[in-house]
């Protein structure tokens, strides 16, 4: 799934995604630049803790991309385009229900 | 050896709030009483999953079968707090009860993961003495480690799993790896001033970041996840070393207040009752509302500070129980508006019964009625019932409440029980128009629930006095 780059995300090195519920799922969630050459590797990765199947938990859950801005250095710009995907999920099933992006 | 129990009992009794220390910094004698407690807990889940007292209960609480938590995120701290807040102290009853000692109180270790030590630590990055399968116990024997995994009720009822699969297990491959990074994220989080950021980073970045790398990737899980189970919140609470990374969250959280002890609270967090129906308000100060801190020091450095000896003081505490038939009301003067028979720390009993009060009446008995002259009130008990926990589950003298231990109070508490019968037109009858009657006897007579007069040992209390209340 898709998320812009903000201005704001890149200024302090911390990409934040808001999700609408935490999903059944968890794992690690990496961000990828879609039109960087080396888009094979993560520019950031976050985590989600999620709550399990059988589990009513109904709360916001937040996943917290710390871009390390040494490597991406330049590499980035405010607007640019971010494909996340859970770490496993090859094919790109799981859809981030998200609620907002900072 | 003055054991970390036993000094926070001495600082509990000098007023001091007690220390919850990290897990490396305990001695043999610390992380056996843990284990102990660890183990008393599971026993009295073993014994009855319902007993209040177990492991059960409060894992439960955090997802399967409760699911307690996780319906906002605004209140993540204040929750946890409370929660391990009940925990710790089920942990200290547990023990005082398998050790028949109530001159303890054991607290939380964090479990600080933003540290590897060689000594300490397993190459995974977990600590050893949570890490590892089994010890060597006092007598030399190996037996299972407490700490290191736990029956799980979600494995064993949620999802049927029998055998070595009901335990909860782990799979933190890349958690070593991983802790210069959340030592970085730590340090990052304490400098933000605002307790909204401050709470959404940690909570959902380091927080979070444990949970998942403790549980690991594992597509061959039994669980319905390809996780073990500090994975899922579901699950999370089941595996022992859930507490222990908690109590770590809580101290992030204490360290920060110490940084930013005037950063504004949100409304939202003070007004939300969280667990054990506990105010968000009275959480946030945990040295003086909960009575405990933290410290990085040493066990010895806290024992010399107190200035203690391996021998501490003991105080007998007993609760004479008596229970009489015959009361003397001693003198009684006309013209209240109002008497009241009380019964001062009567212990509810067991089964269900009526308590009639006669006036000057020695041979009452069941059949007396109500319409006898000499008849003056009565009070009924609606009996308990038989217990159905482990040892102990039924005994309010093992569940003492005060400043240190906020949770509720047992419910067969009669320390401050105070059960009265209205006996006013039984007494003003009897006195009829004298200024006062010398030497009055009640006579009490107790029927169960078949009508029959059984033994007044069945009721059980201190004291019984009389009080009357004048006219305004």
């Amino acid at each position: 799934m898709e998320v812009t780059l903000t201005e704001n995300a890149l200024k302090e090195g911390v990409l934040r995604v808001w999700l609408r519920r935490i999903p059944d799922e968890g794992g690690i969630v990496h961000a990828y630049a879609v039109n960087n050459p080396n888009s094979a590797t993560p520019v950031a990765s976050a985590t989600l803790y999620g709550r399990g199947a059988g589990s009513d938990a109904s709360e916001r859950v937040m996943l917290v991309f710390r871009l390390n801005l040494d490597d991406v250095a330049g590499a980035l710009s405010a607007g640019d385009v971010l494909n996340i995907q859970l770490e496993g999920d090859d094919d790109g099933t799981f859809q981030f229900d998200i609620l907002g992006v900072e | 050896m003055t054991t970390v129990a036993k000094l926070n009992y001495l600082r509990k009794q000098a007023g001091l709030p007690l220390i919850r220390f990290d897990l490396t910094r305990l001695r043999d004698n610390d992380i056996q009483d843990l284990r102990d407690a660890y183990a008393a807990m599971y026993e009295i889940s073993d014994i009855a999953q319902g007993d209040n007292r177990g492991y059960y209960i409060y894992a439960r609480g955090h997802g399967y079968d409760l699911d307690l938590c996780h319906n906002d995120d605004r209140i993540f701290l204040t929750w946890h707090r409370s929660y391990i807040y009940s925990f710790e102290k089920a942990l200290n009853s547990a023990l005082q009860w398998k050790r028949q000692d109530s001159e303890l109180e054991l607290t939380l270790p964090y479990w600080d993961w933003t540290q590897f030590l060689t000594a300490t630590h397993a190459s995974n990055g977990l600590p050893k003495v949570v890490d590892d399968d089994t010890y060597i116990n006092a007598q030399g024997d190996e037996v299972p480690n407490p700490l290191a995994r736990a029956k799980s009720l979600f494995r064993i009822v949620g999802l049927g799993l029998t055998g070595d699969d009901q335990y909860t297990s782990r799979l933190p491959t890349r958690l070593r790896d991983d802790i210069p990074l959340l030592k970085n994220e730590v340090a990052r989080y304490l400098t933000n001033p605002s307790f909204s950021a401050f709470q959404a980073d940690f909570n959902f970045a380091a927080h979070g970041h444990i949970h998942v790398v403790v549980g690991g990737s594992d597509p061959a899980s039994p669980l319905p996840f390809p996780a073990r189970d500090m994975g899922r919140t579901v699950s999370a609470a089941y595996d022992p070393v859930f507490w222990l990374h908690h109590a770590m969250c809580d101290k992030v959280w204490a360290d920060w207040q110490q940084i930013w002890p005037n950063a504004n609270i949100p409304q939202h967090v003070l007004d939300t009752v969280v667990y054990d129906g506990r105010l968000g308000a009275d959480l946030i100060d945990n040295e003086t509302s909960l009575r405990y801190i933290y410290s990085e020091d040493s066990v010895e450095a806290a024992i010399g500070a107190l200035g203690t000896s391996d021998t501490a003081p003991t105080a007998a505490l007993s609760a004479a129980a008596s229970q009489v038939k015959e009361v003397q009301l001693g003198t009684v003067e006309a013209g209240f508006v109002r008497a009241e028979l009380e019964f001062h720390k009567l212990r509810p009993p067991r089964d269900s019964f009526e308590l009639r009060v006669y006036i000057d009446n020695p041979s009452c008995d069941a059949s007396s009625g109500y319409e006898d002259d000499s008849y003056a009130g009565r009070i009924v008990f609606f009996g308990h019932g038989p217990c159905h926990g482990a040892p102990g589950h039924c005994n309010p003298d093992l569940a003492i409440r005060d400043e240190y231990d906020l949770r509720p109070k047992h419910p067969l508490r009669h320390e401050h029980t105070r059960f009265r019968v209205d006996i006013t037109r039984g007494l003003r009858r009897f006195i009829g128009r004298k200024k006062s009657v010398k030497n009055l006897q009640a006579y009490l007579v107790i029927v169960d629930d078949a009508g029959h007069r059984v033994s007044s040992e069945v009721v059980s209390y201190d004291q019984c006095s009389l009080r009357t209340f004048a006219k305004d």
